[in-house]
């Protein structure tokens, strides 16, 4: 981030977000909402002083409520830039109009209380997405104590726990009263593999940082214990197996196999009502802490998205690629490409993969002068058309405008972003669309020729 | 308006005190219960075990009889009568081969007008959480109860409630001035009719229901199920032995909690029928006032 | 073909009992991931042999004969917890449901001896009187498992606190609920002969 921010022929638009896309590949003009931080970009020099004096503390969503932070700040260490936000819903000044101690620690003058949006609109060439995901909302189940239990986490708290810098110094703590925890029970697929909670896939990062987790908790920790609930370890990338094993025979780590039906307390710890399939018994673990493996869901505002930009989504809300196999990062958008968990779980190797590949396929459209499309696009008949601009509304990719013949309004079609899926071309009653190659007498000659 | 009314053998027999109260509490609201004419059995666990077509024909029967008397809703307090006179019911408005078929089998017919409520909907649905606080003249400040659902309570008679974190029963209590405490085993399985079959598991299922109420500082337990009731108070002494640990809490039924908190004495509400006898929970909850008729009431002393 | 032959495809087709079982109950158990999640949660299943998803893996590999066996599905408690709880939504309590009729159709006795016997003298109790006499059913059960004396302790008390009557209520039209009991399509015969020993 730091490296990118300080490259000349990159600019960051950070606490940024798109507003609307139109346009087409080489061509897009992208709404920018630039939402007010209340701080000068410009004038900020990242002391630190404003976020040292607000008297305001709220719970850190970058700590996940285990630590805290203040009204003005920045979300964690290393964020770039390093200039801080405000955050209004908690700002004192905004919420009660006095309090401006931001104000008057800073030097340079950079705090702009009366700093607002701005919405700019420039030219793309090509868009890539990569807008990641979120966590399952695990409070869902009832069983695990619907979020109702302290000393139940998830991994990413315990991803901060285990931070030295983090908010508990490296410790794995029970969030209750903050005690050192010792035995640690780690549930594997909450809300994964889960019909019922609407996600059957696997989220496929958790078995690996799980064995993470386990291994320093016990290099933190030496005298506790991690107990692993899992269904199956997936380990299928490049060292990752030996990792497990090395988890399980180095750092003991007990593998229990089977899905946990019910965590409850007992005074101060939890305890683990479990099964090993292996053996054939239900088991039950006493815990000081919980850590649950919650899924890999899509952003909540995913499907608002994926409409902006006129790219397809799959049920449960990832952006859908044109082919799994062949064009694992390309939308059916031109000139949109998709990377990482937006599109499906992908851990940090796939997603760096995946975002050179992006990279490569946007540099592959910049380096030509002219692009060469698909052959198979739909055509309109002129003459034909009726301008009735039924075809308008089904096309999926915004790619049907309009243009004037002969005092007429007729549908046309920008080609580069026409994807033929010939919806137009059933839809339009005058039989004034086609697309290339499949037209309604091609379609029928092959008929012909398969039945001769 | 008349509910229709089905008791259930239970209700009977070993949770006469169930039958009573809820009987005693309708009134209070002025609700008029009308038991369901030469009723039957429904089956209970038995008639499903073995054959799907008996367990779906017994209650079957009871609905017919229920619309041939004109009513059109149903309490049946006992959770596992209630679960399958739902079972029943849902084939009217499903299955109308299997409908057919249970017509034949009853030589009546139903035509599925019913609605089936068990105490926890109607206390909700019909009574009102309002129309319970605006009764209560005794609130039950001290009661720290551990509203115990069971497994068929909380699968069947919630239709809007959670199934694994429910709070219907709670809001009742509450309703009634008590306090309900939260513990573990609200919705675990007291071993329901394995105490008949498979007694050692039962007192072990019912005694974890007792502990996990005894850690969280409960003076009592409420149920809604007559085996919940039968296991956790009627086998109290028998898991107490098994177990060598006291657990001595009083198990009521809700119905006798609403009652409570309108000021019925512990003779109206059957607490002589209990095994584990209630007195120090009364003591701690508030001095009942009627039962004028003896001279200095001195709480029903223990010992039936 | 011809009904032997059918037997034969019945008996080389490697899902006959995961067919059976979803023609019956409407649950396909090839839905199945082995989560272990109805074990971790059923009340019984310290008691019992195999366990609920080993249940399900047996019926996944046809065996019958294993089942029949099991003592899983009769002492199931009925509570639906597995029900509840199984991310994959198969109705597991029904499933185990329909393995007590299968084993009985198949000509097989349960498992559980007791749980049976109970069941037995459950029906027997509610085809003569239509409603459950408690008294009879525990005495009758205490015969039948040969262990007269349990619950004794609890009878007397029961008694004189006026909960276990020593008589049955008979519903008027108990004839009726014979004719449905025995008209009822079921696998498992409910022995006709005298009705309950005591009270009557």
């Amino acid at each position: 981030m730091t490296e990118s921010s300080q490259d000349p022929r990159i600019r960051l638009l950070t606490y940024s977000e798109v507003e609307e896309v139109r346009g087409y590949v080489g061509n897009f003009d992208v709404t920018i909402r630039k939402k007010a931080r209340f701080v000068d970009l410009d004038k900020c020099t990242g002391c630190g002083e404003c976020t040292q004096k607000c008297p305001k503390k709220v719970p850190s969503e970058f700590d996940m409520g285990l630590g805290k932070r203040k009204a003005i700040y920045t979300p964690f260490g290393q964020a770039v830039p390093n200039v801080p936000v405000i955050d209004k819903d908690n700002c004192l000044y905004f919420k009660k109009g006095r309090c401006k101690l931001c104000v008057e620690a800073c030097g340079p003058g950079a705090i702009k209380l009366d700093d607002e949006d701005e919405l700019i609109t420039e030219k793309f060439g090509a868009i890539v997405v990569a807008t990641g995901f979120q966590q399952f909302d695990w409070t869902r189940y009832g069983e695990y104590g619907g979020g109702k239990i302290k000393n139940i986490v998830t991994g990413l708290h315990m991803e901060r726990m285990l931070e030295t810098t983090g908010p508990t110094a490296g410790k794995v703590v029970r969030p209750s009263d903050g005690k050192l925890a010792r035995d640690v029970v780690f549930v594997q697929c909450v809300g994964s593999r889960d019909e019922k909670s609407g996600m059957p896939y696997c989220s496929r990062v958790c078995c690996m940082y799980t064995a993470k987790h386990a291994l320093l908790l016990k290099e933190h920790q030496p005298e506790s214990q991690a107990y692993i609930f899992y269904i199956d370890v997936r380990a299928p990338g490049k060292n990752y197996e030996e990792f497990y094993q090395k988890v399980q025979r180095d750092f003991g780590a007990i593998y229990i196999r089977g899905r946990p039906s019910r965590i409850y307390e007992r005074g101060e710890r939890l305890v683990v009502r479990g099964a090993d399939t292996l053996t054939g018994r239900p088991v039950e673990v006493e815990a000081d802490l919980v850590v649950l493996a919650s899924a890999m869901v899509p952003n909540a505002d995913a499907v608002e998205l994926a409409k902006k930009l006129n790219i397809p989504h799959d049920q449960y809300g990832f952006f859908t690629e044109v082919h799994p196999k062949l064009q694992p990062v390309d939308s059916v958008t031109r000139g949109v490409f998709l990377t990482g968990a937006c599109q499906f779980p992908r851990d940090i190797p796939d997603t760096v993969a995946m975002s050179g590949a992006a990279a490569v396929g946007v540099c592959s459209i910049f380096s030509q002068d002219e692009l060469t499309i698909e052959p198979r696009i739909a055509r309109v008949d002129e003459q034909r058309c009726t301008g009735c601009l039924s075809c308008v509304e089904v096309c999926p990719f915004g790619a049907i405008e309009t243009r004037e013949r002969d005092g007429r309004t007729i549908a046309s079609i920008q080609e580069s972003l026409c994807a033929g899926c010939g919806n137009c071309a059933s839809t339009c009653r005058q039989r004034a669309i086609d697309v290339q190659g499949f037209k309604d007498e091609q379609i029928l000659a092959q008929i012909k020729a398969a039945f001769a | 308006m008349a509910y229709g009314y089905f008791p259930g053998c239970s209700l009977k027999s070993s949770a006469k005190e169930y039958d009573l109260t809820v009987r005693a509490m309708a009134e209070r609201f002025g609700v008029q219960l009308e038991e369901i004419g030469n009723w039957n059995c429904c089956g209970s666990t038995p008639a499903y075990a073995v054959s799907g077509e008996i367990s779906l024909a017994l209650p079957w029967n009871n609905l017919a009889q229920a619309e041939a008397q004109g009513l059109d809703k149903v309490l049946s307090p006992c959770p596992a009568c209630h679960s399958h006179m739902s079972e029943s019911h849902a084939v009217a408005s499903g299955d109308r081969r299997l409908a057919a078929r249970l017509d034949e089998l009853c030589e009546t017919s139903y035509g599925g007008k019913l609605e089936l409520f068990h105490l926890l909907d109607f206390l909700h649905q019909e009574i009102g959480l309002d129309a319970i606080r605006a009764k209560v003249t005794h609130p039950l400040a001290g009661m720290r109860a551990a509203c115990y659902y069971g497994c068929l309570t909380r699968m069947h008679a919630l239709h809007v409630d959670d199934v694994e974190l429910p709070v219907k029963m709670e809001q009742v209590v509450e309703a009634c001035g008590g306090q309900a405490v939260d513990y573990s085993h609200r919705t675990e399985c007291c071993g329901g009719s394995l105490v008949l079959s498979k007694i050692d598991t039962a007192l072990r299922l019912s005694n974890e229901i007792l502990e996990a109420a005894g850690r969280a500082g409960a003076n009592c337990a409420v149920v809604v199920c007559p085996v919940c009731h039968g296991n956790l108070d009627m086998r109290q002494k028998a898991i107490e032995k098994k177990y060598k640990k006291r657990h001595r809490l009083p198990v009521l039924y809700l119905s006798q909690v609403v009652l409570l908190s309108q000021g019925v004495g512990a003779k109206a509400l059957g607490f002589k029928k209990h095994f584990v006898k209630p007195g120090a929970l009364l003591e701690t909850v508030y001095t009942p006032i009627e039962e004028p008729k003896k001279k200095k009431k001195k709480k029903p002393a223990a010992g039936a | 073909m011809t009904e032997h032959e059918s037997t034969a495809e019945q008996e080389r087709n490697p899902h006959a009992l995961r067919e059976r079982i979803l023609a019956l109950s409407g649950e396909d158990v090839g839905r199945c991931i082995q989560c272990g999640k109805c074990t971790a949660g059923c009340p019984v299943a310290p008691d019992v042999q195999p366990t609920p998803n080993q249940v399900m893996q047996l019926i996944r590999m046809n065996d019958l004969e294993t089942l029949m066996g099991a003592s899983m599905f009769w002492y199931c408690s009925s509570c639906q917890t597995c029900t509840a709880r199984c991310p994959m939504e198969i109705d597991i309590e029904a499933v185990m449901n329909t393995l007590r009729r299968l084993v009985l159709e198949a000509g097989g006795e349960p498992a559980e001896k007791d749980v049976a016997t109970l069941n037995k003298v459950f029906l027997r109790s509610l085809r003569a009187h239509g409603r459950i006499f408690e008294f009879g059913v525990v005495m009758n059960r205490n015969l039948r498992t040969g262990k007269p004396l349990r619950d004794a302790m609890l009878g007397p008390a029961m008694f004189g606190k006026g909960k276990l009557g020593l008589r049955p209520h008979n519903v008027r039209q108990r004839k009726k609920i014979k004719r449905i009991i025995e008209k009822a399509r079921r696998f498992e015969r409910v022995e006709p002969g005298p009705p309950d020993a005591p009270g009557e």
